[in-house]
Protein backbone atom coordinates (compact mmCIF):
# COMPACT_ATOMS: atom_id res chain seq x y z
CA UNK A 1 0.00 0.00 0.00
CA UNK A 2 1.56 3.50 -1.31
CA UNK A 3 0.90 6.41 0.59
CA UNK A 4 2.02 10.00 -0.08
CA UNK A 5 2.58 12.67 2.62
CA UNK A 6 2.07 16.11 3.06
CA UNK A 7 1.65 18.47 5.39
CA UNK A 8 -1.03 21.38 5.44
CA UNK A 9 -1.53 23.79 8.77
CA UNK A 10 -1.35 21.50 11.75
CA UNK A 11 -2.80 18.16 9.56
CA UNK A 12 -0.39 15.41 8.20
CA UNK A 13 -2.49 14.56 4.78
CA UNK A 14 -2.19 11.14 3.49
CA UNK A 15 -3.11 10.31 -0.07
CA UNK A 16 -3.81 6.95 -1.28
CA UNK A 17 -1.53 6.15 -4.24
CA UNK A 18 -3.55 3.30 -4.97
CA UNK A 19 -7.12 3.05 -7.01
CA UNK A 20 -9.02 0.21 -5.08
CA UNK A 21 -9.01 -0.60 -1.57
CA UNK A 22 -10.49 -3.72 -1.44
CA UNK A 23 -9.64 -7.48 0.52
CA UNK A 24 -6.27 -8.18 -0.22
CA UNK A 25 -4.88 -4.77 0.62
CA UNK A 26 -6.73 -3.72 3.13
CA UNK A 27 -4.76 -5.04 6.20
CA UNK A 28 -1.86 -3.57 4.81
CA UNK A 29 -4.37 0.23 4.37
CA UNK A 30 -5.21 -0.34 7.42
CA UNK A 31 -1.60 -1.08 9.24
CA UNK A 32 -0.33 2.25 7.46
CA UNK A 33 -2.90 4.66 8.91
CA UNK A 34 -2.15 3.56 12.60
CA UNK A 35 1.31 3.88 12.05
CA UNK A 36 0.55 7.28 11.46
CA UNK A 37 -1.38 7.22 14.33
CA UNK A 38 1.27 5.53 16.68
CA UNK A 39 3.66 8.13 14.97
CA UNK A 40 1.98 10.71 17.53
CA UNK A 41 0.10 12.10 14.32
CA UNK A 42 -3.28 13.55 16.08
CA UNK A 43 -4.87 15.50 13.07
CA UNK A 44 -5.15 13.17 9.48
CA UNK A 45 -6.52 14.12 6.12
CA UNK A 46 -6.96 11.16 4.08
CA UNK A 47 -7.09 12.07 0.45
CA UNK A 48 -9.03 9.57 -1.49
CA UNK A 49 -8.79 11.16 -4.86
CA UNK A 50 -7.16 8.30 -6.50
CA UNK A 51 -9.63 5.83 -5.41
CA UNK A 52 -11.45 4.98 -7.56
CA UNK A 53 -13.22 1.51 -5.82
CA UNK A 54 -13.11 0.12 -2.16
CA UNK A 55 -14.83 -2.47 -0.79
CA UNK A 56 -16.66 -3.68 2.58
CA UNK A 57 -13.17 -4.96 4.02
CA UNK A 58 -11.34 -1.58 2.73
CA UNK A 59 -14.11 0.30 4.31
CA UNK A 60 -13.48 -2.05 7.38
CA UNK A 61 -9.94 -0.95 7.71
CA UNK A 62 -11.16 2.65 7.00
CA UNK A 63 -13.58 2.27 9.94
CA UNK A 64 -10.87 0.74 12.19
CA UNK A 65 -8.72 3.33 11.18
CA UNK A 66 -10.97 6.26 12.47
CA UNK A 67 -11.08 4.28 15.66
CA UNK A 68 -7.74 4.52 16.53
CA UNK A 69 -7.32 8.08 15.45
CA UNK A 70 -10.11 9.01 17.30
CA UNK A 71 -8.78 8.07 20.67
CA UNK A 72 -6.59 11.08 20.32
CA UNK A 73 -7.37 13.18 17.02
CA UNK A 74 -9.47 12.97 14.03
CA UNK A 75 -9.52 11.61 10.59
CA UNK A 76 -10.83 13.06 8.08
CA UNK A 77 -11.56 12.07 4.26
CA UNK A 78 -11.23 14.34 1.02
CA UNK A 79 -11.60 14.34 -2.71
CA UNK A 80 -13.63 11.04 -2.94
CA UNK A 81 -14.90 9.73 -5.89
CA UNK A 82 -18.79 8.87 -6.45
CA UNK A 83 -18.04 5.51 -6.04
CA UNK A 84 -16.51 5.50 -2.75
CA UNK A 85 -19.02 8.32 -1.69
CA UNK A 86 -21.73 5.81 -2.74
CA UNK A 87 -20.15 2.95 -0.65
CA UNK A 88 -20.70 5.14 2.55
CA UNK A 89 -23.55 6.20 1.11
CA UNK A 90 -25.23 2.33 1.48
CA UNK A 91 -23.67 1.89 4.53
CA UNK A 92 -24.66 4.93 6.22
CA UNK A 93 -20.52 5.15 6.96
CA UNK A 94 -21.32 9.06 5.11
CA UNK A 95 -22.80 10.36 8.75
CA UNK A 96 -20.04 8.97 10.68
CA UNK A 97 -16.66 10.61 8.55
CA UNK A 98 -16.34 13.80 7.90
CA UNK A 99 -15.85 14.55 4.05
CA UNK A 100 -14.31 17.26 2.28
CA UNK A 101 -13.65 17.98 -1.21
CA UNK A 102 -10.35 18.96 -1.08
CA UNK A 103 -6.86 18.73 1.52
CA UNK A 104 -7.08 22.27 1.94
CA UNK A 105 -10.66 22.08 3.61
CA UNK A 106 -10.20 19.32 5.08
CA UNK A 107 -6.88 20.79 6.78
CA UNK A 108 -9.14 23.99 7.58
CA UNK A 109 -11.91 22.05 9.44
CA UNK A 110 -9.04 20.26 11.74
CA UNK A 111 -7.20 23.78 12.56
CA UNK B 1 -28.81 -13.71 -23.63
CA UNK B 2 -25.48 -12.85 -24.37
CA UNK B 3 -23.22 -14.78 -22.26
CA UNK B 4 -19.42 -14.83 -21.30
CA UNK B 5 -17.59 -16.87 -18.68
CA UNK B 6 -15.06 -15.73 -16.77
CA UNK B 7 -13.13 -18.50 -14.27
CA UNK B 8 -10.49 -16.61 -11.62
CA UNK B 9 -8.43 -18.34 -8.89
CA UNK B 10 -8.89 -18.21 -5.28
CA UNK B 11 -6.56 -15.58 -4.78
CA UNK B 12 -7.82 -12.16 -3.17
CA UNK B 13 -4.99 -10.32 -5.15
CA UNK B 14 -7.40 -11.93 -8.69
CA UNK B 15 -10.70 -10.39 -7.77
CA UNK B 16 -9.80 -7.10 -8.92
CA UNK B 17 -9.60 -8.77 -12.67
CA UNK B 18 -13.69 -10.29 -11.98
CA UNK B 19 -14.62 -6.60 -10.89
CA UNK B 20 -12.93 -4.59 -14.08
CA UNK B 21 -14.51 -7.35 -16.15
CA UNK B 22 -18.08 -6.91 -14.33
CA UNK B 23 -18.22 -2.96 -14.31
CA UNK B 24 -16.61 -2.37 -18.27
CA UNK B 25 -20.03 -5.58 -19.30
CA UNK B 26 -22.66 -3.80 -16.89
CA UNK B 27 -21.86 -0.33 -18.72
CA UNK B 28 -21.49 -2.35 -22.21
CA UNK B 29 -25.16 -3.84 -21.00
CA UNK B 30 -26.68 -0.44 -20.42
CA UNK B 31 -25.90 0.41 -17.00
CA UNK B 32 -24.99 3.92 -16.14
CA UNK B 33 -21.50 4.14 -14.64
CA UNK B 34 -23.38 4.65 -11.38
CA UNK B 35 -25.02 1.10 -11.69
CA UNK B 36 -22.50 -0.24 -12.84
CA UNK B 37 -20.17 0.47 -9.56
CA UNK B 38 -22.62 -1.61 -7.76
CA UNK B 39 -22.81 -4.65 -9.88
CA UNK B 40 -19.22 -4.43 -9.47
CA UNK B 41 -19.14 -3.89 -5.53
CA UNK B 42 -21.63 -7.06 -5.32
CA UNK B 43 -19.67 -9.42 -7.77
CA UNK B 44 -16.40 -8.41 -5.65
CA UNK B 45 -18.30 -9.09 -2.37
CA UNK B 46 -19.53 -11.81 -3.59
CA UNK B 47 -16.34 -13.64 -4.85
CA UNK B 48 -14.16 -12.34 -1.69
CA UNK B 49 -16.98 -14.30 0.01
CA UNK B 50 -16.22 -17.60 -1.83
CA UNK B 51 -12.59 -17.43 -1.36
CA UNK B 52 -12.74 -16.50 2.59
CA UNK B 53 -15.66 -18.39 3.50
CA UNK B 54 -16.26 -21.24 1.30
CA UNK B 55 -12.39 -21.97 0.31
CA UNK B 56 -11.24 -20.97 3.57
CA UNK B 57 -8.33 -19.13 2.10
CA UNK B 58 -7.52 -22.01 -0.07
CA UNK B 59 -5.49 -19.83 -2.98
CA UNK B 60 -5.80 -22.94 -5.51
CA UNK B 61 -9.41 -23.19 -6.54
CA UNK B 62 -11.53 -22.08 -8.86
CA UNK B 63 -14.39 -19.66 -9.25
CA UNK B 64 -16.54 -19.59 -12.34
CA UNK B 65 -18.47 -16.37 -12.60
CA UNK B 66 -20.93 -16.33 -15.85
CA UNK B 67 -22.07 -12.85 -17.01
CA UNK B 68 -25.31 -13.14 -18.96
CA UNK B 69 -27.74 -10.05 -20.02
CA UNK B 70 -30.69 -8.74 -22.29
CA UNK B 71 -32.12 -5.77 -22.77
CA UNK B 72 -33.74 -6.41 -19.41
CA UNK B 73 -31.04 -7.84 -17.35
CA UNK B 74 -27.81 -8.35 -15.99
CA UNK B 75 -26.99 -11.72 -14.11
CA UNK B 76 -24.19 -12.80 -12.76
CA UNK B 77 -24.26 -16.69 -11.53
CA UNK B 78 -21.23 -17.70 -8.93
CA UNK B 79 -20.00 -21.42 -8.68
CA UNK B 80 -17.56 -22.73 -7.01
CA UNK B 81 -16.60 -26.19 -5.12
CA UNK B 82 -16.37 -24.45 -1.54
CA UNK B 83 -18.07 -25.21 1.79
CA UNK B 84 -21.64 -25.29 1.79
CA UNK B 85 -23.03 -21.81 2.19
CA UNK B 86 -24.64 -21.89 5.93
CA UNK B 87 -28.54 -21.74 6.33
CA UNK B 88 -27.78 -18.11 8.21
CA UNK B 89 -26.16 -16.86 5.81
CA UNK B 90 -28.33 -18.14 2.96
CA UNK B 91 -31.52 -16.69 4.73
CA UNK B 92 -29.27 -12.89 5.82
CA UNK B 93 -28.49 -12.96 1.62
CA UNK B 94 -31.66 -14.06 -0.06
CA UNK B 95 -34.18 -12.67 2.32
CA UNK B 96 -32.71 -10.21 3.78
CA UNK B 97 -33.36 -11.16 7.54
CA UNK B 98 -30.79 -9.82 10.23
CA UNK B 99 -29.43 -7.17 7.56
CA UNK B 100 -30.38 -4.14 9.02
CA UNK B 101 -27.64 -1.13 9.27
CA UNK B 102 -27.73 -0.05 13.02
CA UNK B 103 -29.27 3.28 14.02
CA UNK B 104 -26.89 3.65 16.24
CA UNK B 105 -23.45 5.37 14.83
CA UNK B 106 -21.62 5.84 17.51
CA UNK B 107 -18.04 5.00 16.61
CA UNK B 108 -17.42 2.36 19.13
CA UNK B 109 -20.13 0.13 18.42
CA UNK B 110 -19.98 0.38 14.33
CA UNK B 111 -18.63 -3.10 13.41
CA UNK B 112 -15.84 -2.92 11.09
CA UNK B 113 -16.84 -6.66 9.23
CA UNK B 114 -19.89 -7.76 8.15
CA UNK B 115 -21.04 -5.67 5.45
CA UNK B 116 -20.54 -7.72 2.71
CA UNK B 117 -24.07 -9.73 2.45
CA UNK B 118 -25.97 -6.55 3.39
CA UNK B 119 -24.24 -4.75 0.01
CA UNK B 120 -25.24 -7.69 -2.29
CA UNK B 121 -28.70 -7.59 -0.40
CA UNK B 122 -29.34 -4.20 -1.34
CA UNK B 123 -27.72 -3.60 -4.89
CA UNK B 124 -29.20 -6.43 -6.19
CA UNK B 125 -32.96 -7.01 -7.58
CA UNK B 126 -32.87 -10.71 -7.54
CA UNK B 127 -30.56 -13.11 -5.07
CA UNK B 128 -31.06 -17.02 -5.62
CA UNK B 129 -28.90 -19.37 -3.87
CA UNK B 130 -28.72 -23.97 -4.24
CA UNK B 131 -26.10 -26.51 -3.46
CA UNK B 132 -26.02 -27.83 -6.98
CA UNK B 133 -24.45 -31.47 -6.60
CA UNK B 134 -21.10 -30.28 -5.23
CA UNK B 135 -20.72 -26.48 -6.36
CA UNK B 136 -22.24 -23.38 -4.91
CA UNK B 137 -24.27 -21.51 -7.43
CA UNK B 138 -24.94 -18.16 -6.09
CA UNK B 139 -27.50 -15.53 -9.12
CA UNK B 140 -27.39 -11.83 -8.77
CA UNK B 141 -30.05 -9.98 -10.64
CA UNK B 142 -30.05 -7.00 -11.74
CA UNK B 143 -32.50 -5.01 -13.89
CA UNK B 144 -31.16 -2.39 -16.00
CA UNK B 145 -33.61 -0.26 -16.66
CA UNK B 146 -35.95 0.15 -13.93
CA UNK B 147 -34.21 1.75 -11.09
Amino acid sequence: MRFEESRIKNALVVKVLESRIVADVAPQFKEGLVTYVRDGNKNIVLDLSDVTFIDSSGLGALIGSLKAVRKDGELVLCGARDAVVNMLKLTRMDKVFQIFSTPEEAASALS
Amino acid sequence: MRRINLEVESKLSHVSLVAVAIRAISIHAGLDPGNASQTELSVVEAVTNVITHAYLGQPDQRILVTVSYDSELLRFDLYDSGKLMPAETIDRLVRGRGIVESENLELASIPESGRGLGIIHRTMDEIFYERDGDRNHLQLTRRIHQR
